[in-house]
């Protein structure tokens, strides 16, 4: 992250920003649609703080990682900022309220609003992070996770039924911890191989028999999108 | 994909690289790495969904060729070979740097498998 907000000024010559001085929130934004969404609400001077955190973390400042690690994907990004993908059918994101699965009261004392996200239990709600390709929307467009894209036209094609959320939270009671490569369940679920094993000669051309080794090694990936990808 | 003798000496070793590969700014075919930097893919090696890969990889067992008695003889050096077929995941960094990497942070060890192979 931080070599990417470097590149803004050392690689990217039209992009306006000369120094981290220059650093405003859309500026990041082709990083922080998914990774914060939550910064496209900064004001200039929180932008360049976040600018500065992320370089100095990279750098090693234990001070700068821990705050820098602050700015996550919280409950608030799933349950109201990306809640709502169809706003000309469903209307804008209620700041008031926390959206689920459900209608109805919630207790925290600042939300106490539960709306129902029509798409929430989707694989088109997760897509909106993990990607389909270029993120076109952008002046630069910037590229990182392709899962999705790898769901709707590979995964889909060859006769898919699931969506993301049976695989990473619904099944084996997973929840919210929502693992992927880091979860050794998770790679038993994704993937199934095999290795097969002989010795036997080559006939390279009479007189010529080479002993060979035979290795056969078989992967079937069992996942919703190929592996790797994010 | 790792071949070594009863004596721990490698006689094989082969690395094969599964991923999608973007081209940087998608120009001159030239792959990239970074988000701010990848636009389109333009090679996919990674294991697809639904789909089995298969790799095969042969090498010789170790042999000379000498001559005894008058005769050009084969004489096959090691007549056992252990391979070892690692999948590594490696979120960020090259896979010649696998030794180096701490693994449950850097990498991630998909499966493991060794096979004792032997030839008469």
């Amino acid at each position: 992250m931080a070599g990417t907000v470097e590149s803004l000024w050392k690689e990217f010559k039209y992009s306006g920003v000369k120094s981290i001085n220059d650093i405003t929130a859309d500026k990041l934004m082709f990083c922080m649609k998914c990774h914060a969404p939550q910064v496209q609400y900064l004001e200039p001077s929180g932008a360049k703080e976040l600018a500065e955190l992320l370089i100095k973390a990279r750098n090693g400042d234990e001070e700068a990682w821990k705050k820098v690690e602050q700015v996550n994907i919280n409950c608030l990004i799933c349950h109201q900022e990306k809640a709502i993908v169809h706003k000309w059918l469903d209307g804008d994101i209620d700041r008031n309220a926390i959206y689920g699965k459900k209608e109805g009261a919630h207790f925290d004392a600042k939300y106490k609003v539960l709306k129902k996200s029509p798409v929430i239990g989707s694989a088109v709600f997760c897509g909106q992070c993990h990607g389909t390709g270029p993120n076109f929307e952008f002046p630069e467009p910037s590229q990182c996770a392709t899962a999705y894209g790898s769901y709707l036209h590979a995964y889909i094609p060859s006769g898919g039924t699931k969506v993301c959320q049976d695989c990473h939270m619904r099944e084996d009671n997973l929840g919210h911890k929502i693992p992927a490569y880091r979860d050794e369940r998770m790679v038993k679920k994704a993937l199934d191989y095999s290795v097969e094993a002989m010795g036997y000669y080559y006939l390279h051309k009479p007189g010529d028999l080479r002993p060979t080794v035979r290795v056969v090694v078989k992967m079937k990936n069992k996942a919703g999108h190929r592996i790797p990808d994010g | 994909m790792t071949g070594r003798t009863k004596d721990g000496k490698v006689v094989y070793n082969n690395l094969k690289v599964f991923m999608p590969m973007a081209a940087g700014f998608d120009r001159d075919n030239k792959m990239a790495f970074g988000a701010h930097r990848k636009t389109g893919y333009m090679v996919d090696t990674s294991l697809q969904p639904g789909k089995e890969t298969v790799k095969i990889f042969e090498f010789p067992f170790p042999y000379e060729d000498i001559e005894k008695e008058g005769k050009k003889v084969r004489e096959i050096k090691a007549k056992e070979v252990e391979v070892t077929v690692n999948l590594w995941y490696l979120p960020s960094n090259a896979a010649e740097n696998l030794e180096k990497l701490e693994e449950g942070k850097e990498k991630f060890l998909f499966f493991s498998e060794k096979k004792l192979v032997k030839i008469n």
